[in-house]
């Protein structure tokens, strides 16, 4: 199945290649839950972030996504 | 969560006390912007001094402030201004053992650090002492802002449960800041203020706006609090300023 996926500042450069601005489509398996897109995409379970699926928060990261999902990771930002 | 009334916070413009700590970025444009905005007092706290590689975003300092403490170059700054209020200088790093009794003298602060340790800990410090504060963060062309109401809204931790593993991100000084970006958000930190304090509906409060200045984009996201937060969920677990809640970043 097909999802977007959309990663922001500093995780934007674990984008796949051919990403437009922070946001590129993603062939995942039926059901790939938000960690496995997450992993696959190289980024660390234990790093903190801000999950949304469908512009809807997503705290479970066990989800089970859907063809077609929209999937925004933000990190958090420590400069000043 | 039962919805709230920002009047409780609000708070007479001349007699506002708000606190922006961090000098730098953020900090600058947050107070060049509240130099002018009528509060009654000002508080500024950094503990850096004023380096050369800090004034292209840094806009308050200047080349002859040079090796001067931020907090009495950005005195300097407001008195030039016109700032007609009292300013607070506090050349120290806030830490476990200062911070609540700091951030407890002002009505609202502005969170300009530049360290993930001192975000968290003021997050926690303001949430315990029940004082609304103004988030941001800035790293490259990007940031992120968010306003907070202790226990009424969203906090830091209901989004980033605690800062990222030390290393696992750039720093300022890895990955350098736009200047023109810690400018726009510094000066929103400083509208948002300033909403607080006039008890405004309208703040960024269980909102992130994350800013890009490479395609000049603005996206908000809703967020809301986490039950299971560990500073303002059901069961906190954090309920004192502990120095193992924070721990040192790769950098300090």
């Amino acid at each position: 199945m097909k999802i977007t996926v959309r990663l922001f500042a500093t995780l934007s450069r674990h984008l796949p290649p051919g990403a437009v601005r922070n946001c590129a489509g993603l062939d995942v398996r039926e059901g790939a839950t938000v960690a496995e897109v997450m992993n696959g995409l190289g980024l660390d379970d234990k790093f903190p972030r801000l999950a949304f699926v469908n512009n809807r928060r997503e705290k479970d990261a066990a989800r089970s996504l859907k063809d077609g999902d929209d999937l925004a990771v933000f990190p958090p930002i420590g400069g000043g | 969560m039962a919805a709230f009334d920002p009047k409780e916070f609000a708070v007479p413009r001349e007699r506002a006390r708000v606190l922006v700590a961090g000098a730098g970025g953020l900090g600058s444009p947050a107070l060049a912007a509240l130099a002018s905005s009528g509060v009654g007092v000002i508080g500024v706290a950094d503990s850096d001094v004023v380096d050369l590689s800090n004034l292209h975003r840094q806009v308050i300092h200047v080349t002859a402030g040079v090796g001067l403490p931020k907090t009495a170059s950005a005195e300097e700054f407001l008195k030039r201004s016109g700032f007609g209020g009292a300013v607070l200088t506090f050349q120290t790093r806030l830490d476990t053992g200062n911070i609540m009794e700091v951030v407890s003298e002002f009505d609202v602060v502005v969170d300009a650090c530049d360290t993930f340790r001192s975000k968290f800990m003021l997050n926690d410090a303001c949430v315990l002492a029940g004082r609304p504060f103004v988030h941001a963060g800035v790293l490259q062309f990007e940031g992120q802002i968010m306003t907070i109401y202790p226990e009424r809204t969203a906090c830091l931790r209901c989004l980033f449960e605690s800062p990222p593993p030390p290393g696992s991100v750039p720093t300022c000084q890895e990955a350098g800041v736009l200047g023109a970006a810690a400018g726009v958000l510094g000066a929103i930190q400083a509208a948002e203020a300033l909403k607080v304090l006039d008890g405004k509906k309208t703040t960024l409060s269980d909102r992130v706006v994350a800013f890009d200045a490479r395609h000049m984009s603005f996206r908000t996201v809703p967020v809301s609090r986490d039950p299971g937060c560990p500073v303002c969920g059901t069961k906190p677990r954090i309920d004192s300023m502990e120095d193992a809640n924070y721990p040192p970043e790769a950098c300090d």
